[in-house]
């Protein structure tokens, strides 16, 4: 039972970032054109967009840690899938922390590039997609497989 | 890998998702394991055999691994 108390203290600690992660993007989904103004217009639409697909994420895992939270069973049901062995060898395979980090820092390069070239932000938006398609692609893959 | 956990969760009268709650792992995992398509790790190999009160080799099939 050692693991589950710590793990509840993750989830705590991970329902505060995400709270903090939702007042963010809340800030820039809706005052965007003013702390942003000047960024290209096509640029600050993406990344509302992205705000706000990133706002309802953040939601949707907010309230399944906060479910989790509240009842002992959900909270070790979690923690298996967190855990499991299986999932990990599939996400290994699909290279899924790399690429989402590397996709991440390619989209915050596009809104920083597209500044100054639109080409060059919708190049880096477009390999940033299709990595994360592939990557997703491969994980179901592997879901099948194993 | 063959293994006989099916076999030993139906004596049991056990779901796989009650096995998956008691060993550490998902419902998904078990499935996989049954049907050959994933090879345990050993200690998930141990979990599983000590919660039937079995020995790893009662449980799994490792006649392919030995040389």
């Amino acid at each position: 039972m050692q693991h589950l108390t710590q793990y509840r203290k993750t989830l705590k600690l991970r329902v505060f970032a995400l709270s903090a992660l939702m007042l963010v993007t809340l800030a820039v989904a809706l005052f965007g054109d003013r702390i942003l103004h000047q960024l290209n217009p096509v640029v600050l639409g993406f990344l509302r967009g992205v705000c706000i697909g990133g706002e309802g994420f953040a939601c949707i895992i907010g309230i399944r840690y906060r479910k989790a939270l509240h009842s002992d069973d959900a909270l070790q049901r979690m923690y298996n899938a967190e855990n499991d062995e299986r999932m990990k060898a599939i996400r290994a395979k699909a290279g899924i922390p790399v690429i989402l980090i590397t996709s991440v820092c390619m989209m915050l390069a596009a809104v920083a590039a597209g500044h100054f070239n639109l080409i060059v932000f919708y190049t880096l938006t477009a390999a940033a997609l299709a990595q994360l398609l592939l990557s997703c692609g491969l994980k179901l893959f592997y879901r099948h497989k194993l | 890998m063959q293994t006989k956990i099916k076999e030993l969760r139906k004596a049991h009268k056990l779901s796989q998702e009650e096995l998956a709650l008691a060993v550490g792992t998902t419902r998904q995992t078990i499935t996989s394991i049954e049907t050959g398509k994933y090879i345990a790790s050993l200690p998930l190999a141990f979990k599983i055999a000590h919660y039937f009160g079995l020995a790893i080799e009662e449980v799994f099939d490792l006649s392919e691994f030995i040389v």
